[in-house]
């Protein structure tokens, strides 16, 4: 009989560790130098994460074209911050380096929770071909 | 990685119809197995379409919005479609500025489509020959995304 449940607890083990897996991907697209639009996007993300529940969402956030300009170490004070508690929630936030050229902006002027990706626009293409929802505040 | 895959990628059916019975079975499975990885990490898919939204009568919108839709020609070499609808429509006036008619020219020699949503023009009373030339129309705008999506495009607001 205990050798019986042994058996059945063993057989359902990989069932437990598989029963998390992700079932939305959402990317957030930020292309503007506005402070209102990345923090609407950054609000968007954190009500992503609470409505589909952390362990089952993956959202990133995309920031293009003059948007970069919002993401400099010197944006002023709740933006750090809030950047900071979305990274902690597993919260990606990608900056497209061709625009970080364009604009003179080398990572060390940007704030350092950010990742970079070589073009922004074929990240969010590519994410959508690969199933990622995408939303434009 | 591109242009290298690619030659690849297009030699699959040949090497599957021609050499099929001269090849041992491992082999062939082992080419096979070979061949399936190439194809999954190459990225110069025929299907990889992009649609543009334009819905905002701003010239800087259309400029970079031409931009990346060039930017893209040049990386997927596949369909890219630019669709202006709603107050959208107004910067392909004939009075558009003289670079974003250029660049719309440039964009229409490479092959990408622009069209306009022909309900936003009854609305705002211009005809196609109030228009910048090289531009085509669709009936309406906004079905046009949601089909184009639907059939596996991706879709771009910038």
């Amino acid at each position: 009989m205990k050798h019986l449940l042994l058996l059945i607890l063993f057989a359902l083990s990989p069932l437990n560790f598989a029963a998390e897996p992700i079932q939305y991907r959402v990317l957030i697209q930020v292309s503007e130098d506005s402070l209102d639009r990345l923090q609407q996007a950054l609000k968007n993300a954190t009500n992503i994460m609470a409505n589909f529940g952390p362990e089952h969402v993956e959202v990133q956030i995309v920031v293009i074209g003059n948007g970069v300009k919002t993401l400099q170490r010197k944006a002023p004070f709740p933006v750090p911050d809030q950047v900071k508690t979305l990274k902690h929630q597993g919260v990606r936030i990608v900056a497209d380096k061709k625009a970080m050229q364009r604009l003179n902006l080398k990572p060390a002027d940007m704030l350092t929770e950010v990742y970079y990706v070589e073009s922004g626009l074929v990240e969010i293409v590519e994410k959508q071909y690969q199933g990622w929802a995408y939303v434009r505040p | 990685m591109l242009c290298f895959f690619s030659p690849l990628v297009q030699l699959v059916p040949t090497l599957q119809r021609g050499n099929a019975y001269c090849v041992a079975p491992a082999a062939r499975t082992i080419i096979t197995l070979i061949l399936l990885i190439l194809s999954s990490t190459s990225i110069a898919d025929p299907s990889k379409n992009v649609i543009l939204q334009i819905s905002e009568n701003s010239i800087d919108k259309v400029d970079s919005a031409l931009d990346a839709a060039l930017a893209l020609k040049a990386h997927y070499q596949t369909d890219i479609l630019i669709v202006a609808y709603g107050a959208g429509i107004r910067p392909f006036h004939w009075t558009t500025p003289l670079p974003i008619a250029a660049k719309i020219k440039q964009a229409r020699q490479l092959g990408i489509r622009i069209a306009i949503c022909e309900k936003s023009m009854r609305q705002s009373q211009l005809r196609p020959s109030d228009m910048f030339e090289h531009i085509s129309y669709v009936p309406a705008g906004v079905p046009e995304i949601i089909e184009k999506q639907y059939l596996g495009w991706a879709y771009l607001r910038l």
